[in-house]
């Protein structure tokens, strides 16, 4: 989508040709930097100062606008983690500290991530939105470090205490997904089933529909 | 003027500098991108630091083909 939609916008071949260098790096065949800068999921946009230094990054895709304006006010200091971390001195925002655990997770600074993410559920109601938030991220954090029995614990707890939110749901989800990570195929797919006997009609459902048919035809039996 | 003399070499001399001069001018790094319609970029991170100003920023965008 950055190629096809950002990079293509007039105004951001304007940008990358006068106001800022552009670097695409192919991260599965240069994989050097991917590693350096802690890159853990696709597309990231890091920027970086002329000594290579991380200002900050974005990960997803954003919309032209929203993209070059992200980045013009990283060169500016505003929106960075560092700029959050001052406001987060005087401040008491669940939101604030959400996306400082957010930026460090996305660092790979798990124990600051998980830091803020407890601040986040302990300023909160136990199972308010963004609590929900906060404990899936804490979540995804121990699945990202392969500490697969806190992730299936801490995915477990979510979707008994988030029955009535997508928290719950995707909570899961993810379950299955950590089984499977596991190469536990039998709990991967029964996890995967129930899933789809909870949520028959949820967007993910044919999601867990082919990975069931994979995972069967896998022929892998472990455990 | 002397074949193979003193003046002959000078002369040559100039033009080779002249071309190497030109060449590195007018060639652009081997790992930037420019298509028509398309932001430019380096494919290489060190190619992209070095080209530039200082006290400008670099964009890296890192992606995958799936």
């Amino acid at each position: 989508m950055l190629d096809t939609v950002v990079f293509v916008d007039a105004k951001a071949v304007s940008f990358f040709t006068d106001s800022m260098v552009l670097a695409k790096i192919h991260a599965e065949q240069d994989t050097l930097p991917a590693r350096k800068y802690h890159v853990m999921g696709y597309p990231t946009t890091l920027l970086l100062d002329k000594a290579g230094n991380e200002v900050d990054r974005l990960v997803g895709y954003a919309p032209p606008e929203e993209f070059l304006k992200t980045l013009v006010d990283y060169t500016r200091g505003i929106g960075t983690l560092g700029d959050l971390l001052r406001q987060a001195d005087t401040a008491t925002d669940r939101e604030l500290f959400y996306q400082i655990g957010d930026k460090y997770k996305y660092r790979g600074e798990s124990e600051k991530a998980e830091t803020w993410f407890a601040r986040v559920i302990e300023s909160g109601e136990p199972v308010d939105s963004l609590s929900g938030e906060a404990r899936l991220a804490v979540a995804d954090l121990y699945r990202r470090a392969k500490d697969y029995p806190k992730a299936l614990d801490a995915y477990r707890k979510i979707s008994e205490e988030f029955t009535a939110s997508y928290h719950g749901q995707d909570a899961v989800i993810y379950q299955a997904i950590v089984y499977r990570a596991m190469g536990d195929t039998l709990q991967a797919i029964a996890q995967f089933e129930t899933y789809l006997q909870k949520f028959p009609e949820s967007s993910d459902a044919e999601y867990a529909r082919e990975q069931i048919a994979k995972l069967k035809n896998s022929g892998q039996t472990t455990q | 003027m002397k074949i193979g003399g003193y003046k002959l070499n000078k002369a040559i001399s100039a033009v080779a500098a002249v071309a190497l001069v030109w060449l590195a001018c007018s060639k652009e790094p081997a790992d930037l991108v420019s298509e028509a319609g398309h932001a430019p970029y380096y494919t290489t991170l060190e190619s992209a630091l070095a080209a530039a100003g200082t006290n400008q920023y670099v964009a890296v965008d890192f992606y995958t083909d799936w």
